[in-house]
């Protein structure tokens, strides 16, 4: 089986595109305790740690599937431990508002992946859409997962779930929609 | 435009592959309610698909973890501190009622109502490893340590600050307690009004009574479990 640890640093990105899922689990599995314990000094905390870090790895992983991710500046670990380590300081410091870290190891494209996630916080109406899109049925998640989280086109997502073309999708992810928004009425 | 063309028109412009010229229309578009509510709904969706998507990557990672007191990210460690603040709250709450009612000097009214804040935090637990964390030695009564553990931390969070200034309290110099109480009484943590009240007991002692009866007031208007106490402790410095 293919992991980060055989693999060139360059191939990365496309590595974790293909394992997906499984790439998540592979970089939380190879970092985590060295993390835990670089992560020590900042918090006694080992939830705190825990969250910061699994933060730090989402955010990795985004930007890699955003094609942001450049191997040649900087490596998998650093990019996943500074991204850990601001979550790890920031989350505190905004939960308590306090003046925010501004941690300039971090390029502005990685700062917003990782702010992005320490500071999400859904609306009531997303938070409704957010149950009622686990009340569809597979195909409709499926669909609204990989055009808006993964941000595939239309046709890629005909391609990557068999169907014979776009219009298809687009007809077929309508009818989700519709669905979802009867659900939250 | 129909259906179908508008349609395409949100998908691009949530995927961000507007062309300039489809902007145009896009924004043209933007004066139709209906075409702002469908928008608006699409954004929400893209919000609501991403956290789903997170929660299940979190999930991976956290069925790969060690137990750990929350299953899944952050409702359960945002409310930490809330719950922590809340029992400490009640278990000097039951001190206080508990305590005799007739008080002469500011002194006396000083040693009645000062009952340590508990560690909530990280609480010792039987059996536990001998290492303590700072707030552990705060609670084992070792202050000085704690005080030079939680003072030595760069990055303080309120927490930190509370447990030093009230490391400081318990060890008698008041000076330094109010020096460290005084940034939470100026922010918005769950802290803010047990600082409040920590400051107030230290005016007393001080015999700053104006002082202390201003901050007492102001305990008194919020909605905390330490306004009632503020108010019988206002109560028995205007005896």
């Amino acid at each position: 089986m293919t992991t980060i640890e055989t693999i060139p640093t360059s191939g990365v990105v496309d590595w974790i595109k293909e394992s997906g899922n499984e790439a998540v689990g592979s970089l939380y599995r190879l970092y985590r305790d060295e993390f835990m314990a670089f992560a020590n000094r900042y918090s006694s905390s080992q939830d705190d740690r825990l969250d910061a870090f699994q933060d730090g790895v989402i955010a990795f992983y985004e930007f890699c599937m955003e094609g942001k991710f450049d191997p040649t500046r900087s490596s998998p670990k650093t990019m996943i431990f500074t991204m850990s380590k601001y979550a790890l300081i920031n989350s505190k410091k905004k939960q308590e508002r306090m003046v925010v870290m501004d941690d300039l190891s971090l390029l502005p494209d990685a700062r917003h992946a990782i702010e992005n996630i320490v500071e999400e916080e859904l609306t009531p109406a997303q938070l409704k859409l957010k149950a009622g899109i686990k009340e569809l049925g597979k195909k409709c998640q499926e669909i609204i997962r990989l055009f808006y989280f993964h941000r595939y086109s239309i046709a890629a997502i005909a391609e990557d779930l068999g169907y014979s073309n776009e219009n298809v999708v687009r007809s077929h992810k309508s009818r989700c929609l519709k669905k979802l928004k009867t659900m939250i009425k | 435009m129909d259906q179908p063309e508008q349609d395409i028109l949100i998908e691009k412009f949530i995927a961000g592959t507007l062309t300039p010229a489809e902007q145009a229309i896009f924004d043209a578009k933007y004066q139709d309610d209906d075409f702002v509510r469908e928008v608006q709904f699409q954004q929400d969706l893209q919000v609501a698909a991403i956290s789903n998507s997170r929660d299940e990557l979190r999930a991976i990672m956290v069925s790969e973890s060690p137990a750990r007191t929350a299953a899944v990210g952050h409702p359960v460690r945002r409310n930490l501190y809330r719950w922590a603040a809340v029992a400490a709250i009640l278990i000097i709450g039951l001190a206080i009622y508990f305590m005799p009612k007739s008080l002469s000097s500011t002194e006396q009214i000083y040693a009645h109502y000062y009952e340590p804040f508990p560690n909530t935090l990280t609480p010792i637990t039987k059996g536990e490893a001998t290492e303590m964390d700072a707030y552990q030695m705060y609670e084992a009564g070792q202050y000085d340590d704690a005080i030079a553990t939680l003072d030595a931390i760069e990055n303080p969070i309120p927490g930190d600050q509370f447990y030093l200034a009230s490391a400081y309290l318990a060890r008698g110099d008041l000076a330094d307690a109010a020096r460290s109480f005084r940034p939470l009484e100026l922010g918005s943590s769950n802290f803010q009004v047990p600082a409040k009240w920590y400051q107030a007991l230290i005016l007393i002692r001080q015999e700053k009574i104006n002082d202390a009866l201003q901050r007492l007031q102001e305990i008194a208007q919020e909605n905390h479990p330490l306004a009632t106490r503020a108010e019988n402790l206002i109560r028995d410095l205007e005896k």
